[in-house]
């Protein structure tokens, strides 16, 4: 009699919470896994664009949907409601997108959902449309063979591995929100793609007619203040955020050397010190930020001689002189917005723990007002051209 | 009196019992008090909790055949305020078992099951740990041996894996302006500790002849307090201080980060699922203290004596009163989230370190007053 009833508990123990199970169990094949979802502002809502990887959909391509509600999950209510699957399996959500308007009137929504949600992971990776939102970038993006989400992992590994650029997640720039009240996030432009469109991709195109199949590429990063968007980074001059958040990876660099001539260095590894410089009265006046980077030598130009020492240091210090530029940009850019993005606070916090406490004001808004000594040293490790060209 | 089992059987009781309140309250409760400092709260509980530890063994050495703290408390105080406080405190026991039916329940919903009703399981639980309080104090001694090695080696996987997401600007650097809000902090580590260790020794049926108690209770105060470090430098490491805090359950936000070895991924379900036996034996073991407190105050043995389940001589219908008053407080209180974190974080932590440095200290030094123990 114990045993019977000692089952029968067991038993509801591990049915009870089923209501939300055993009434819509579903196999696995019934699943669509969401891999890319999208966050785009409208006025006193969310539209959440949401894209499945092609393997998950099958043969006909990546399956897309949309749905519009007052919150995030009225919004999903409504793309599950609406929509021709059994159900929307989000725990495999891989990358996030935020249309440029919705980062624009404020993320603090979409990082909290991301944050506090059960289905999501809260290191996953957080890109700002640049220019676009979120919904034409998911619904327009690819072709039958490669979707958003295929073209997301795709500039995740881009991103990862070179690009001198770094992935920012969910929980990262709640963090740097929380604590410098700034954060950078990586931004991507919905632009052409530089393959040509395959017929498959395009099934109703009328004969005669050409258009081409679009993707997301790396643009840079969007600067938040107050988790809100307030301006940009271009790719060019991220090799600089790379070096002062010391996350460098492999980047390439063009130079001209004293001749005029085009020259294009890698680099491939780096980062930097930040030391502040203190008043006599404890007050903050700058910061002298030393860099050093390592660089080889991509590619060169007809009459380069990278055997001739002088030439070597003459790229060197042309590579010095870019690095300092790029590195200086950023840090006037962090100045005039009075945002710590590059969360410099930290190092100098690091660096003067008890002076750092007893700044009589934050350390954004002490940005405009300092003075900035940048040092570099830079090295040349070897070249994968030639030595000398072959003319 | 025939003792069913010794000290070294009854630690890994104190061990399952301190995992689930310390996932709750640690990480957040520290990191709200001690800022990017919370990490070194944990170790600062130390001394105090090793102090306790020799208050408990001091107490206990003054234990006559077949007693535990309940009997040693209404041998103290006497027959009217024994009883008494022996009554409270059963009360207080019931409610903190009828609390974790409802946080365990909430933790279900809010990381796996996330449109289900509390209810079921508060029920659910609130049965199995009332058959457990049915039974005999050593099947649930050996139910937590068995499974101390489960959720230890979860726990040990979960936070080596942990370690290549914490970040050194989360930890430091550390200033002795965080030491007021470290010390604080400690306290959350120093409660669970104590009411882990106290509500062990409200069982009787222990051996603890030729046991050296002190320097086994500060062997386990050091162990669980190393684990307890651990596992709040990689919350704290991983997150902050700023987004622990904000996060409703950082352990399971953290599980669900992780990614075994480029395969495994989303294991969260199953470390939830796995707490719930530290659940279980939390809850079991308050309505084991609750019934054994409430039969003393009535003047019946509390001993388990093969009894059937709707035996109810002796006095075993309070078993079945505990248990259901434990269902309906997880019922009913603390319905709210504001409800929930009220209690969480500073009724139950508050009434369980009064209960730990404050009455059961004043219990002994009147008893020792009055050389009655």
């Amino acid at each position: 009699m114990r045993k019977c009833i000692l089952y029968i508990t067991v038993f509801s123990l591990i049915l009870s919470g089923c209501g939300s199970i055993y009434s819509n169990y579903r196999e696995v094949e019934q699943l669509l896994v969401i891999e890319t979802m999208g966050f785009d502002y409208l006025p006193g809502g969310v539209q959440l664009t949401l894209a499945s990887g092609i393997s998950s959909a099958g043969i006909k391509g990546p399956i897309r949907l949309s749905g519009v509600g007052p919150t995030i999950s009225a919004a999903m209510d409504q793309a599950r409601n609406y929509s021709f699957e059994d159900e929307l399996f989000c725990s495999q959500t891989n990358s996030v997108l935020i249309g440029e308007k919705a980062a624009r009137e404020g993320m603090e929504a979409y990082l909290s959902y991301i944050c506090q949600s059960p289905i999501l992971r809260t290191d996953v990776p957080v890109f700002i449309i640049r220019g676009g939102s979120a919904f034409d970038s998911i619904m327009g993006s690819g072709d039958s063979q490669h979707g958003v989400s295929e073209i997301l992992k795709g500039v995740t590994e881009y991103l990862e591995t070179r690009g001198g650029s770094h992935i920012f997640k969910a929980a990262q720039i709640s963090r740097d929100s929380l604590r410098h009240g700034s954060a950078l996030c990586c931004a991507l432009e919905y632009s052409e793609s530089a393959e040509p469109p395959t017929e498959s991709s395009q099934p109703d195109q009328i004969e005669g007619e050409t258009s081409s199949a679009r993707t997301l590429a790396v643009a840079g990063f969007g600067i938040l203040k107050d988790n809100r968007l307030v301006d940009y980074i271009d790719k060019d001059a991220a090799v600089g955020v790379s070096f002062l958040i010391n996350n460098v990876g492999i980047s390439s660099i063009q130079l001209e050397d004293s001749m005029g001539r085009s020259i294009v260095l890698e680099i491939s590894g780096g980062g930097s010190q930040v030391k502040p410089r203190w008043s006599e009265k404890g007050e903050l006046t700058g910061l002298d930020i030393a860099l050093e980077a390592k660089a080889t030598v991509m590619e060169m130009n007809d009459d380069a001689d990278l055997s001739r020492e002088s030439y070597t240091k003459q790229l060197t210090q042309a590579l010095e002189l870019r690095l300092a530029q790029l590195v200086g940009d950023v840090l006037r850019q962090s100045a005039k917005l009075e945002a710590d993005f590059l969360a410099l606070g930290s190092q100098v916090e690091q660096h003067s723990p008890l002076l750092f406490r007893h700044m009589n004001k934050s350390f954004s808004e002490a940005l405009p007002a300092l003075d900035f000594h940048i040092a570099v040293k830079a090295s040349l490790s070897h070249t994968n051209d030639m030595k000398e060209s072959l003319t | 009196m025939k003792y069913s089992y010794n000290l070294r059987q009854l630690l890994p009781l104190a061990t399952v019992f301190f995992l689930s309140p310390a996932l709750r309250l640690v990480p957040s409760g520290t990191a709200e008090l001690a800022g990017r400092a919370a990490w070194v709260s944990v170790p600062l509980a130390l001394p105090m909790l090793l102090l306790y530890m020799y208050f408990i063994s001091r107490f206990l050495k003054r234990r006559q055949d077949g007693e535990g703290l309940a009997e040693l408390t209404l041998r103290s105080l006497g027959g009217f305020w024994g009883r008494l406080v022996l009554a409270a405190l059963g009360f207080w026991f019931m409610i903190y078992g009828g609390f974790m039916l409802r946080s365990g329940a909430v933790r279900i919903i809010t990381t796996i099951y996330p449109n289900s009703s509390a209810a079921l399981f508060i029920i659910s639980m609130g049965i199995l740990g009332l058959f457990a309080a049915l039974g005999a104090e050593r099947t649930l001694v050996r139910s937590a041996k068995i499974i101390k090695p489960a959720v230890l080696a979860v726990l040990v996987l979960v936070l080596s894996f942990a370690l290549v997401t914490v970040r050194k600007d989360n930890l430091l650097p550390l200033t002795v302006f965080e030491c007021e809000g470290c010390i604080k902090g400690s306290l959350a580590a120093l409660g669970v500790g104590c009411v882990s260790v106290y509500m062990c020794f409200f069982l009787n049926g222990y051996e603890l002849e030729g046991e050296r108690l002190f320097l086994r209770l500060s062997l386990w105060a050091v162990s669980v307090l190393a684990l307890l470090f651990w596992l709040n430098t990689d919350i704290i490491g991983a997150f902050g201080h700023e987004l622990t805090t904000r996060l409703s359950q950082p352990f399971f936000a953290l599980v669900r980060n992780l990614v075994f070895f480029r395969s495994l991924e989303r294991v969260e379900a199953l470390v939830v699922s796995l707490w719930i036996f530290s659940d279980f034996i939390l809850i079991s073991l308050c309505l084991h203290a609750a019934q054994h407190a409430f039969r003393l105050v009535l003047g019946r043995q509390a001993e388990y004596k093969g009894e059937k389940l709707f035996d109810f001589s002796h006095g075993r219908w309070v078993i079945w009163l505990c248990g259901t008053g434990a269902v309906l407080v997880g019922c009913l209180f603390a319905r709210e989230p504001e409800s929930l974190e009220l209690w969480s974080r500073q009724i139950i932590p508050g009434v369980n370190l009064l209960v730990a440095l404050l009455l059961l200290p004043a219990v002994y030094i009147i008893g020792r007053v009055l050389k009655r123990i």
